[in-house]
């Protein structure tokens, strides 16, 4: 076992430096330089544009280049931003606690909110109940997060002034003006005002994915012959439901929830975008708009070093959910 | 703000947003009001020019002080300078302070700038955010630690210190930017305690919370908002929604090096067939002013009495006829064998420009020609139009509000033959340099104000480049701000945050 983890971890690392060389010359390939966006500036003359390109040792030849890169972000360099001239780890560090935050607590309440609602139709299938979940996961996979994003802000927000538009704290927000021993909790609750909507929206897709798939793994589960034993056997039925075959239904979805990991980031962007959230999504669409280099590139390897390891711990969660799987290297 | 803060170094930036925030920290040492005058800041009144016109003699207030308590002196605005002509610096423009000669400091609070040659326009670029006068002593232990190099990232950048009316509290990055009153401001603690600038990327967000009153004031709103904000005012928000013209001008540009466009009727015939007024108030839901050429109606040097080409599309036959291009078999008109058939280009993502693409090529086709669109996000745009690989391009330039526009109408400003300026057309035009190289030596206003007006009548008639509009700026405020006045220029709304107070 051990030794099939090392050799994953070795693969990941393969896999890292692939995805980096891809990264890097796909950017080389496509047109525009960081200086471009300068171009209807006409303040910015070209001999402008020169110097800057040079200070930024863009005048060196793109394989150059790639390797310092390489070199440096091997002793965890990743370079300076051409826009901000911050380091990158800085910038990237900046932001990701707010979209870890984020996706945490949206995989959180998704999971709560999908295991219950799948298992719920499964056990009823056919009935009015399951008709309406079965109707509203369509209606939540394929209502696109910017529009619904914006009917939230429309209705908690504008019209009934409940929660917050935008943002993750309020900038003026002082808690020594509670009693002492609320302020932990006034914080808190600053904190999840402004988290209800954005995370609302990023796991609704979510919750309409995976409880359809509890909802068939479970059928598939009840209709084995262990579950028609145990019912046989006389053992209550809540128990052969959460004990025998939710176990199992549940382990196909550990996968799953690592396989969605990258458009889980992707569905990020555009609910931080809306929510004026200061995370990682909106750092790459501005690193994407403005040729940042750098940026781009830290933002590729911060995520799939993420996703490498979120799908290998999804694996080794599988394997001890699962005996009969054996671990293939 | 819609866009993040990339750094608060105002030497190291010339963006508007950036401007906002820096306005509150720095002060500068004349400032441009919204009349478009120019005040003293740090400077006890305006500076002195010799007969020539190369000497500027400056002298400072001696109570300023910088948020830490150190005076600002004339080593501090020479240290500036330096900063902004030292080469490894991430200095976006140097266009301006390389007109200088010589910078001599005669006492701590007076200086003396020589410049090469007689320029008007120079003194302008004082007034903006990005001449902020930085401190020396916390500066330069920077630059030197860095081997003679401003990041801007550096420490300063997190961290600045100025001498303006508010004060750096906090800086969450992406989220918001929070300044607090400075005491010891010399004209006095300003009345608004704290002023939050918050960064939020959706413009729909953006009104929702300008709606709900997360935020106050809501400046650049887009045009298609201009609307919603008066609706707002009409159901009982008690704000003031202002629009003004500034001096951002939409245009195409046509590649004068194809010999299609070299016809001037060509030009004039496409200008005739396009509906700008139309335009304007159904894409642009009134929120633009009618362009005729590159000097806005807020200018002193603008010409009213220009040629104007009002929509005519039968006019516009008549002028292609003449000028001997006919239709050819499919329609599409031919001159020796070249064909009336080009592309514009643009920026992806901005309505306006799209719309006015797919509006042109309806109404050019239906004079003959045969009309492809392409857009491209930035940084392409910025390659197709640096590298000149366009036939019409269509983008906005933002000017000073000195009339002058060497960089982009002198001949000798066409980069593939001089290699510099930004004359991307390739506009060659005798009389055109002649007056713009006059309009640099005068400072006499009455002057100037002839020149600019025979420049703006050869541009209207020769039409290198269709003018369609000046985009107009929107703000919105709350109508209890008092003091709050909209300054069209670079200088932005933010200029005079010291006098803002609510009643």
């Amino acid at each position: 076992m051990r030794n099939k983890i090392v050799r994953r971890i070795a693969m990941s690392i393969l896999s890292l430096l692939v995805i980096s060389a891809l990264t890097f010359f796909l950017m080389e390939l496509a047109p525009g330089t960081p200086v471009s966006r300068y171009a209807d500036n006409p303040r910015i003359s070209r001999a402008d544009r020169e110097r800057i390109e040079k200070n930024m040792g863009l005048d060196r030849p793109a394989h150059i280049r790639y390797f310092i890169w390489l070199r440096n972000a091997a002793q965890g360099d990743l370079g300076l931003s051409y826009m901000t001239g911050q380091p990158v780890s800085q910038e990237i560090m900046a932001r990701l606690p707010a979209t870890l935050r984020l996706m945490g607590a949206s995989f959180l309440v998704a999971l709560i909110i999908a295991v219950p609602l799948g298992i719920y139709s499964a056990t009823r299938r056919h009935s009015i109940v399951d008709s309406v979940l079965t109707a509203g996961s369509y209606l939540g996979l394929s209502v696109p997060a910017f529009w619904f994003g914006l009917i939230l802000i429309y209705i908690f927000a504008v019209w009934l002034r409940w929660l917050p538009a935008g943002g993750q704290m309020t900038p003026w927000f002082d808690p020594s003006v509670f009693p002492p021993f609320t302020r932990p909790f006034a914080l808190l609750w600053e904190y999840i005002r402004h988290m209800i909507m954005p995370v609302f929206v990023l796991s609704l897709s979510l919750v309409a994915g995976w409880s359809r798939y509890i909802r068939s793994s479970m059928l598939d589960v009840i209709n084995q012959n262990y579950i028609r034993t145990a019912r046989a056997k006389g053992v209550p039925e809540r128990k052969v439901l959460y004990r025998h075959a939710l176990r199992n239904a549940l382990t196909p979805l550990v996968t799953l929830m690592g396989m969605d990991l990258p458009a889980f980031f992707a569905g990020a962007v555009i609910v931080e975008q809306i929510f004026a959230w200061p995370g990682m999504g909106r750092l790459f669409l501005s690193a994407v708009t403005n040729n940042d280099y750098q940026v781009m590139m830290g933002i590729t390897m911060i995520t799939a070093i993420l996703v490498l390891a979120g799908n290998l711990l999804a694996d080794l969660f599988y394997t001890r959910l699962d005996p009969r799987v054996k671990y293939e290297g | 703000m819609q866009v993040d803060i990339e750094t608060l170094n105002p030497i190291l930036t010339e963006s508007a947003n950036e401007a906002d925030v820096l306005n509150g920290i720095f002060s500068t040492l004349i400032k441009v009001n919204e009349e478009m005058e120019f005040e003293p800041d740090l400077l006890v009144q305006l500076p002195e020019v010799s007969e020539d016109g190369l000497e500027y003699r400056f002298e400072l207030r001696d109570d300023v002080l910088f948020h830490d308590g150190e005076k600002l002196t004339a080593e501090d605005v020479y240290f500036t300078y330096q900063m902004k002509i030292a080469e490894n610096n991430a200095v976006p423009s140097r266009m301006m302070w390389d007109k200088i000669k010589e910078f001599t400091v005669t006492d701590p609070y007076s200086f003396t700038i020589t410049l090469y040659e007689p320029d008007v326009t120079w003194l302008e670029y004082w007034a903006y955010a990005d001449a902020s006068i930085v401190p020396k002593h916390l500066v330069e232990e920077e630059f030197l630690a860095n081997g003679e190099e401003l990041s801007k990232g550096g420490d300063f950048s997190r961290n600045p210190i100025g001498s303006g009316p508010y004060e750096l509290v906090e800086w969450e990055t992406s989220d918001y930017i929070l300044l607090a009153a400075f005491e010891d401001y010399y004209r006095g603690q300003p009345e608004i305690g704290q002023v939050v600038f918050k960064i939020i990327p959706d413009a729909n967000t953006l009104l929702a919370q300008f709606e709900t009153g997360e935020i106050d004031i809501y400046d650049r709103a887009q045009p298609g908002q201009y609307e919603a904000l008066v609706s707002l005012q009409e159901n009982g928000q008690a704000i003031e929604v202002y629009q003004y013209p500034g001096f951002v001008y939409m245009h195409a540009d046509f590649n004068l090096r194809l010999a299609k466009f070299q016809d001037k009727e060509v030009r004039q015939a496409l200008n005739y067939a396009f509906p700008q007024e139309e335009f304007i108030a159904t894409v642009l839901g009134g929120v633009g002013t009618p362009a005729y050429s590159d000097t806005p109606p807020v200018s002193w040097a603008y010409n009213p009495d220009i040629r104007q080409y009002s929509y005519n599309p039968d006019k516009a036959e008549e002028l292609l006829e003449e000028a001997g291009w006919v239709r050819g078999d499919d329609g599409v008109r031919e001159k020796n064998g070249e064909r009336l058939a080009f592309t514009i280009t643009t920026i992806a993502g901005n309505p306006a420009y799209a719309s006015y693409q797919e509006i042109a090529k309806q109404e050019w086709e239906a004079i003959g020609a045969e009309v492809e669109l392409e857009s491209f996000d930035g940084p392409m745009f910025g390659d197709a139009l640096t590298s000149m690989n366009f036939d019409v391009i269509v983008f906005a330039w933002s000017s000073g509000f000195d009339p002058d526009s060497t960089p982009i109408w002198h001949s000798t400003q066409i980069p593939d033959e001089y290699g510099t300026g930004q004359n991307y057309a390739g506009y060659k035009n005798d009389r055109v340099d002649e007056l713009l190289e006059a309009g640099l030596k005068i400072s006499d206003r009455q002057e100037r104000i002839e020149i600019y007006h025979e420049v703006q009548e050869i541009l209207a008639e020769e039409l290198p480049s269709l003018f369609v509009y000046f985009m107009n700026s929107v703000v919105a405020v709350p109508d209890n701000l008092e003091n709050f006045r909209p300054n069209p220029t670079q200088a932005n709304n933010t200029w005079n945050m010291y006098e803002w107070k609510w009643n």
